[in-house]
């Protein structure tokens, strides 16, 4: 009992202390400087690194009590948030295996990125604001995942979302980042209708919201489906999956830290931990579960080619994002749970260390996001290059770095995927070539060659960014041997998750774990050698028709435009000028025009003749006189 | 303190009074008077709503004194759970909005202000007489009440169309109060009829059920009145002009208090006294709101100015908190008896940044906002954090309100759900849009302006902003007490 009321207090605090950073710099901080254009960086973003680092620390002890007790998940009540009718919503904590990793990434990898940005925006003005922002967004995550209860878990997704669009925009002069901060928060509006809509029928149908008595409930019924497609959908907005990924890559007119943590590293990861939460629901819905993980191939795919062809170095690793995302769902849709979150913590380690080196980099150039920029950097930022050279290496997947054990394993769960395995397995393979081809692409654009125009003045970060990138380059190379596959030794990693996730059928090996890395490893060898070749040769594919369509990014955004932004807009239009200012307007001309009517002939009452008033003022009277005598 | 709830329906008559003729010294702080006068009444209303006990269904702090005998109408007026948030918000937000009056109204004379507020003192007398009454004739006699000062002042003191938008404004509502005079006519003669003891108390008539045609033209011509009132789509062709034109502390009451009459009225007079008729037409009438809730979502979208988007923001989010009522549903009751009240005071704050940006330029065409939150980081913030709230962010009030009407529309009928749950889109949408053209983007031409915002609109603000947040993590607070 006592342990368990420790553990609830550690907890407690490791939620709250974002938000106590949160109100400091939000509140308290800028009311006593006077305002927001007066704070440092260095007070608000120390504020904010503090209390992510002992949020940090809470986290390691919690899950570290969670580890030496009684295996087995602890429920923490909180409070009771309504009771209408015939549904209770209560939020309680839930600290499982999978939550405790998640608390981790969050809180670790969020601490890292806080202690970057003090140096990152340190010639900002409005510093406290962005650290406010940042905190608040930690909160919201914290919460998403340790919540029992779905409601609460999309206050968190909601919460996270609000996060990324005011990060998005926090340069809110700018057009553009406010217009790509909306279409963030719009799409993703999209998605979250979905898990409104959700959460309405399990409510209805269920008479409950918490998450495992859910899971225990929903084992027969028509409506699972609906619930499991509406809840994919959802996760397709977050986790910037096919059809609703569009924002991500616009989403990069956020500062750079803040695409390392919320879009690379944890709240695009949302769609990936809510599914793997419920993963005892999906299990139910094979058919569903083949389409989850038939998106996250194509998806994979898809990014992954539009990649190949962007000059601007966040947009590369936007759609890199988008395309590892994808790898995580075709994990889970072939129901390699552990596999997809393995994936989801490498990549969470490696991309936020290439968002940050491209951080750097774009820090020391004066603010040139153009690889075109670049080249030659190897020389002036060379901790940078080395770290950055650790990321890419472990998002190639080459031997031995993170990388290589999460997607090596994805490749494998897919290949032994009974229906259709073998084309899952042959378009991630393609995916991990074109991978290979555009990191070999960037490195080469940007550290190696000639100096370019902005190249010339570039400096080195100093300690305060550098330090988080050596960390992560650390986590990005060795992350992976958490995760070794059963064949070699123990999967640390699985075995920790093993009581949070659905078991997924076991499907008959027709081929050894090693072939399939070895396969991998040759493919992502010979994409960078024909990276490397092409680089060399100043090949470009951007002139040609394919170059084309890629740079325009398949003109997807120019379709949704077409499909939905017009016609709504056509449609708004018309509300106003036919409905409104036709139809509605018409019922107030037939008002006036009858009581126009109305008046005339009353007018010719009050015609100004005496006698005509005594005889009304009678005839009144008169049928006043009768009224009563009737009624009594 | 055993007539506290005929108190504070008179009071403010005697206020307006007051305020109407005071002396010349004092002339120029009328709003200040008003407001000590409101809070006045305020403070002692506190004591009728703190002494409500919601775990009993009866009616409390009832006061019955016999009015027109032989109608059997009475004054008979008490709190119940139905009435107690519109009555405790009516209370709390009259004297917040005098004291945001300079803000409100900048351009305006003393004497103007001073009419004003005598004009909202009635206004609160009229809400407060509505809410709180039993009968359904002194219902009647307050919910014409409120109409002659609203009238009065949008036709003095309104800008643009203000006559056209006045004379569609009392066509409108005439016509509906025209058509429930004559059914509360009806329905205590029938009442007298089939019971012989006259009475219009709002129990007394639920008991007696008329045929079924009589039952379906008195549910529709009372309907009506309230439908225009709220307004329910498609009656509500005179809010855009009125909201647009009134002077704004006039916008606010009506988007806060007078909108909530006609819903108030719905639920607690409408469906109770015909409850058959109501049981035939509600899905049309879901219906009719669920169309509303996209229709004014739609129309927001399309408007050039700030006060213009948000008076179909309000129609939007109005014929949401319908669907509550028209899904017959418990839950769906208590939802929209809370969203009435986060409307209410949502409303009022993103009202009240009209103001602080109405300093500058009083159209709040878009062309003449941008880029303002670098000036006036409170009124931003403060616009923020509401606009959440009417987009139905989780953790604000909104949201709870928003959450229990999808479940309860989705119950009673499937797709009005969806179309409830898709609210979450188009209002972000609109939304997002009023915040962006006003405070966000480049700095419009007209440059600077300073913030200056006095005390007591700061304390307002935050005040407005801890409501949004705190009943929107513990909601329960509210509707344990509402609609329980």
């Amino acid at each position: 009992m006592e342990a368990e009321t420790q553990l609830k207090f550690m907890l407690l605090g490791l939620w709250f202390l974002p938000l106590v950073g949160f109100l400091l710099n939000g509140v308290a901080y800028p009311a006593l400087c006077g305002g927001y254009a007066k704070t440092k960086a260095s007070v608000a973003g120390w504020i904010a690194s503090v209390t992510m680092l002992i949020s940090f620390a809470l986290s390691v002890v919690a899950v570290c009590r969670l580890a030496q007790g009684p295996i087995g998940m602890k429920y923490l009540p909180l409070y009771t948030f309504l009771e209408s009718d015939f549904l209770k919503v209560s939020l309680s904590f839930y600290l499982d295996h999978l939550s405790s990793l998640m608390i981790l990434i969050i809180t670790g990898i969020g601490s890292l990125i806080h202690i970057y940005s003090i140096s990152y925006m340190h010639h900002e003005k409005n510093a406290a604001r962005f650290f406010a922002y940042l905190n608040l967004f930690c909160f919201a995550m914290l919460l998403l995942v340790l919540s029992d209860n779905l409601l609460f878990v999309f206050f968190g997704w909601e919460g996270v979302g609000l996060c990324s669009y005011l990060l998005i925009g926090y340069w809110y002069e700018k057009e553009a980042n406010v217009a790509a901060a909306r279409k963030a928060f719009l799409v993703n509006r999209v998605g979250d209708f979905a898990f409104l809509l959700a959460l309405g029928i399990i409510a209805l149908t269920f008479q409950t919201l918490a998450i495992n008595p859910f899971i225990m409930a929903a084992t027969k019924g028509a409506g699972l489906s609906l619930i499991g497609i509406l809840l994919f959908f959802a996760a397709t907005g977050k986790s910037a999956q096919l059809p609703l990924y569009v924002w991500l890559p616009d989403a990069m007119a956020g500062p750079t830290p803040v695409s390392a943590l919320i879009h690379a590293a944890t709240m695009v990861t949302a769609g990936v931990y809510l599914f793997a939460r419920l993963s005892p629901f999906f299990e139910q819905l094979p058919s569903l579960m083949m389409l989850v993980a038939w998106v996250g191939a194509l998806t994979a795919l898809f990014a992954a080619t539009i990649a190949l062809v962007q000059n601007d170095i966040k947009k590369v690793l936007a759609y890199s994002t988008v395309s590892q995302l994808g790898y995580m769902f075709l994990a889970l849709g072939v129901g390699a749970y552990p596999t997809a979150m393995l994936h989801l913590m490498t990549h969470a380690f490696f991309k936020a260390l290439l968002f940050l080196g491209a951080g750097s980099l774009i820090h020391g150039c004066g603010g040139e996001q153009n690889m075109e920029q670049m080249g030659g950097l190897r020389k002036q930022m060379p901790t940078t290059f080395k770290t950055m050279l650790v990321g890419a290496a472990a998002l190639v997947g080459l031997p031995f770095f993170s990388g290589f054990f999460s997607k090596d394993a994805i490749l494998h769960a897919a290949l032994t995927y009974p229906r259709g395995g073998v084309v899952l397995f042959a378009i991630a393979a393609i995916a991990a070539f074109l991978t290979a081809l555009y990191c070999w692409r960037m490195i080469h654009m940007v550290f190696l060659g000639q100096a370019r125009s902005h190249a010339f003045h570039a400096h080195e970060s100093d300690g305060l960014m550098l330090w988080p990138l050596r960390i992560l380059a650390v986590g990005a190379a060795f992350s992976g041997f958490l995760g070794i596959d059963e064949e070699w030794g123990p999967n640390l990693l699985a075995e920790w998750l093993r009581p949070s996730l659905a078991q997924g059928q076991e499907h008959i090996l027709p081929v050894s774990a090693v072939l399939t890395s070895m396969f991998a490893v040759l493919v992502a060898v010979l994409g960078l050698y024909l990276s490397y070749t092409l680089c060399r040769k100043k090949f470009s594919v951007v002139g040609g028709p394919i170059g084309r369509l890629l740079a325009a990014r398949y003109f997807v955004d120019e379709v949704y435009v077409l499909l939905f932004v017009k016609p709504y807009l056509a449609f708004s239009s018309m509300t106003q000028n036919f409905f409104e200012m036709r139809l509605i307007a018409s019922l107030h001309l037939l008002l006036r025009k009858t009581s126009d009517a109305l008046a005339s002939y009353l007018r010719r009452a009050s015609n100004g003749d005496l006698q005509w008033y005594a005889f009304y003022l009678g005839l009144g009277l008169a049928v006043m006189v009768g009224i009563v005598m009737a009624t009594s | 303190m055993d007539h506290l709830s005929a108190w504070i329906i008179f009071a403010p008559i005697f206020g307006a009074l007051i305020v109407w003729f005071l002396p010349d010294a004092l002339a120029r702080h009328s709003h200040l008077v008003a407001a000590a006068i409101s809070g006045f009444i305020a403070c002692v209303g506190a004591f009728a709503l703190c002494e409500f006990n919601p775990s009993v269904s009866d009616l409390q702090s009832v006061v019955d004194w016999p009015w027109l005998d032989s109608w059997g109408v009475h004054f008979y007026v008490g709190l119940d759970s139905e009435n107690i948030g519109l009555v405790a918000m009516t209370l709390i937000l009259t004297p917040l909005l005098f004291l945001c009056a300079p803000i409100l109204q900048p351009r305006a004379e003393p004497s103007e202000i001073a009419m004003s507020c005598g004009f909202l003192l009635l206004m609160e007398s009229g809400a407060l007489g509505t809410f709180l009454s039993q009968d359904l004739f002194l219902f009647y006699v307050f919910w014409e009440l409120i109409l002659i000062p609203a009238y009065l002042m949008l036709g003095m003191y309104g800008t643009g169309e203000r006559a056209r938008s006045g004379l569609v404004f009392f066509l409108y509502t005439f016509v509906g109060s025209l058509a429930m005079l004559f059914s509360i006519l009806y329905l205590m003669a029938a009442q007298t009829d089939l019971t012989g003891v006259p009475s219009s108390a709002l129990s007394d008539l639920a008991e007696i059920r008329m045929n079924g045609k009589a039952e379906v033209w008195l549910f529709w011509a009372i309907g009506l009145a309230f439908f225009v009132k709220a307004p329910l789509f498609p009656f509500h062709g005179w809010l855009r002009g009125a909201y647009k034109d009134a002077p704004l502390m006039l916008t606010i009451y009506m988007a806060a208090i007078m909108s909530k009459m006609g819903a108030y009225g719905i639920g607690k007079v409408l469906l109770p006294l015909f409850p058959n008729a109501a049981m035939q037409y509600a899905p049309v009438l879901l219906w009719a709101s669920a169309i509303g809730l996209v229709y004014g979502a739609l129309l927001a979208y399309n408007q050039k100015d700030l006060k213009s988007l948000l008076a179909c923001a309000s129609l939007s989010h109005i014929n949401a908190l319908l669907m509550g009522l028209f899904s017959l549903k418990a839950m769906g009751h208590s939802a929209a008896l809370f969203q009435m009240l986060s409307h209410g005071f949502l409303i009022f704050g993103l009202f009240l940044v009209c103001g602080v940006l109405q300093k500058r330029d009083e159209s709040l065409a878009w062309e003449n906002l941008g880029g303002l939150a670098k000036f006036l980081p409170m009124t931003a913030i403060s616009f923020f954090v509401f606009s959440l709230g009417s987009m139905g962010l989780p953790g604000t009030n909104g949201f709870v309100g928003e959450f229990l009407i999808l479940l309860a529309s989705f119950d009673a009928a499937p797709w009005t759900g969806v179309i409830a749950a898709f609210g979450v889109v188009l209002s972000a949408a609109y939304m997002l849009r009023a915040y962006q053209l006003s405070m966000l983007g480049p700095v419009s031409a007209h440059g600077e302006i300073s913030e200056q915002l006095g005390y007591s609109v700061k304390a307002i603000f935050i005040m407005l902003i801890l409501f949004t947040i705190g009943f929107g993590i513990f909601p329960q607070t509210l509707l344990r007490v509402v609609g329980g």
